[in-house]
């Protein structure tokens, strides 16, 4: 309870005000940026988290994260393009609204929905991250490794088909984190002899290579796409029969979405399509959805910034991300010198209660922007390509060479930023490398730490129950998709003979 | 737009050949035809990548058996790029179930922003971050269409200004001099 009064009191104070002020401004800014993404956000400004305090530094990434969710959905109604992955359900019916002249009805519905899912996930993050923290108090490194490989087997759970790349992608990763001195033998590895490497691929530059550089790139393959822009012409808001039609969504999606993030890798953008989906399915006005419905709205964005809290859950108690920007937290926990995981809420509850209380003022700061500031904030879209895209070129040379002051830093985030591209135009995303990097070094320090225990005895992992049980839950996660395929042909064949 | 544009997570990313057909990018293109992907080739270029790395890890230091404690450095890696190629394989083998990607040209103006790209970074090594900023601003601007070299050149002294004041003042953060700037002291 101390602990919780002492995070709460960062309210009181004007400077961690003006952070998560800031944060939350630039969260909506950028997230209605198309192509500039809440994680690539995240990485572009970590480096200027690095000279703030912990408590600072990741308040300001906390809120960047909430309010970029929403800041996405104000280019998926204006313009049909999300500005935000996590958005892209957002724009089925937002898109088609705003064409009606109702866009600032979406925007309202949007900003509620975002802030209702959000700040229900946040009481959830409150509740449940110490919970969870506490039972893996007493895990070893036995069970962090089964943790680890059941985080990244998560990857193969999202995207249908493309759960085979992720799961490349984020082995990928686990294999990047091993360039560098290896702990145990002091050998390098993969360092061709450029002393920069010997600590590692920095982490900052692979991210914003991936994330800034590789979008700057898709960027300019679609520069002779002309958007059609839509205005707002009047700002009228949701009607109280709105949200009264909207309330099962909004709760059903909250639930939902704060549950699909706290499984590691399911992030804001699966929250939201299977929102979308289930919303449509529970709708008594299914024939609306697709052509402006407002709950398809709804139920989208309550999701997406309900799994943000999620996402934290893992972040927090375990050191698992829960999505590509919680990798990213991480990363920014870490530089500052701060390991996630159950310890953490011993020694630093204050840290912690201080992020929490940050999210609660973000979800709350970006309802005032939203529904004030939405006319406004859409004006950003009108910034263009050839103006934007050379500053965040800029800012990320510097965010890249800030943090070590290597110019090898940069040319490692050029190199990953063209990987990032070629990634993506063969279907392969960019996050879960991320999630591989973040977790490689975890995985491979709890494998060797659990074979010097078992005295190199392989087997001897099947003796602890909690291990075990994460194996199990890891085969199922993989062979998921697998076992729905097959389940779907059986009984496809016994409808057939039963005609 | 259409609502298509807004569904697909991602214009730069090849697409299987139903999808292709209603996406604006492709009518814009003048519908180009395609390179055909299979996950085949996919899956075996993985495969080679991933042995051209395991053939990397037979160079590493030999380390005396009783300092590894059980891996040396190299058997992690191993280990991984193992899975690596269970999974590139997998994906190889399961590749009839997926239609092949229709990969349409690299747009030329990628190549070209790779190469203004370098050209940025080169001014960096050369004149700073400064002669970054303008190289940045104004050649990259230009080259995405933006004529109003006044506007660009008031953009990229913005810029350099809040870099000056932001992180070096600011941030106490050193930002690259360049050589030049090292030579002429």
């Amino acid at each position: 309870m101390d602990g919780f009064l002492s995070g709460m009191a960062i309210l009181a104070d004007p400077y961690m005000v003006g952070i998560i002020l800031a944060g939350t401004i630039l969260g909506v800014i950028v997230g209605a940026l198309p192509g500039l993404s809440g994680s690539t956000t995240a990485a572009l400004l970590l480096p200027i988290t690095i000279t703030m305090s912990p408590t600072a530094g990741i308040a300001f990434l906390g809120a960047i994260y909430c309010a970029a969710n929403f800041g996405g959905s104000i280019t998926a109604i204006l313009i049909n393009t999300p500005g935000d992955p996590s958005a892209s359900a957002t724009a089925y019916d937002g898109y088609p609204m705003a064409r009606r002249g109702e866009a600032g009805r979406a925007l309202g519905m949007s900003t509620i929905a975002s802030a209702i899912g959000g700040i229900f996930s946040v009481f959830v993050l409150i509740v449940a991250a110490p919970l969870l923290a506490k039972a893996a108090y007493s895990f070893g490194p036995p069970e962090y490794f089964a943790l680890a490989i059941f985080g990244l087997s998560m990857l193969a759970a999202v995207g249908g088909s493309n759960g085979i790349r992720n799961l490349i992608s984020g082995a990928v990763g686990v294999l990047l984190a091993t360039i560098g001195l290896d702990l145990m033998t002091g050998v390098d590895r993969f360092t061709f002899g450029v002393p920069e490497l010997t600590e590692g691929l920095g982490l900052v530059p692979v991210l914003t290579g991936l994330f800034a550089i590789s979008e700057l790139l898709v960027q300019a393959g679609r520069l002779h796409i002309i958007p059609e822009r839509l205005g707002i012409s009047a700002m009228k808001l949701p009607s109280m029969a709105d949200y009264r039609k909207c309330a099962k969504a909004i709760g059903l999606s909250s639930v939902l979405g704060t549950f699909i993030g706290i499984l590691p890798a399911l992030g804001a953008t699966t929250a939201a399509l299977i929102s979308y989906n289930e919303t449509k399915r529970w709708s008594k006005y299914k024939d609306e959805f697709g052509k402006g419905s407002i709950e398809g709205i709804a139920g989208p964005e309550a999701a997406n910034n309900a799994a943000v809290g999620g996402s934290m859950v893992p972040t927090l108690a375990l050191g698992i991300p829960g999505s590509a920007t919680t990798a990213i937290i991480l990363a920014g926990l870490i530089v500052q010198g701060v390991r996630p995981g159950p310890h953490l809420f011993n020694e630093q509850p204050a840290l912690l209660y201080a992020v929490f209380a940050s999210m609660l003022a973000s979800n709350l700061i970006y309802v005032v922007l939203g529904l004030f500031g939405a006319k406004l904030f859409a004006r950003i879209t009108l910034i263009p390509d050839a103006i934007l895209w050379p500053a965040v070129l800029v800012f990320a040379i510097v965010g890249a060479y800030g943090p070590n002051q290597s110019l090898v830093d940069v040319w490692v985030m050029l190199g990953f930023g063209v990987i990032g591209y070629v990634m993506r135009r063969y279907g392969f995303s960019p996050a879960p490398l991320v999630m591989g990097l973040v977790l490689g070094t975890m995985v491979e320090e709890t494998l060797k730490q659990s074979l010097l225990i078992f005295d190199q005895n392989w087997l001897m992992f099947f003796t602890r129950p909690i291990v075990v049980a994460l194996f199990v839950v890891t085969a199922l996660s993989v062979c998921a998709p697998w076992l729905a395929r097959s389940a779907g042909s059986l009984w496809r064949s016994a409808a057939k003979q039963g005609r | 737009m259409t609502m298509q544009d807004a569904r697909k997570p991602d214009a730069a990313s090849c697409e299987h050949p139903a999808e292709a057909g209603d996406h604006p990018a492709a009518a814009a293109a003048g519908a180009a035809p395609g390179r055909r992907v299979s996950d085949v080739a996919t899956g075996f270029a993985i495969v080679a990548m991933a042995l051209l790395v395991w053939a990397g890890t037979t160079g590493f230091a030999d380390v005396p058996a009783a300092l590894t404690q059980g891996m040396g450095p190299a058997a992690f890696p191993r280990l991984v790029l193992g899975v690596i190629i269970v999974l590139a394989l997998w994906l190889a083998w399961t590749a009839s179930r997926r239609e092949a990607l229709d990969c349409e040209p690299v747009h030329p103006m990628v190549y070209a922003t790779v190469a203004a790209v370098g050209g940025v970074v080169g001014a960096l090594l050369l004149l700073g971050i400064h002669g970054a900023v303008f190289a940045s601003c104004i050649g990259l601007g230009r080259l995405w269409g933006e004529r109003r070299l006044a506007l660009l050149a008031v953009i990229a002294v913005g810029i350099s200004l809040a870099l000056h004041f932001a992180f070096v003042r600011g941030f106490g953060v050193g930002l690259p001099r360049g050589l030049l700037q090292g030579w002429l002291g």
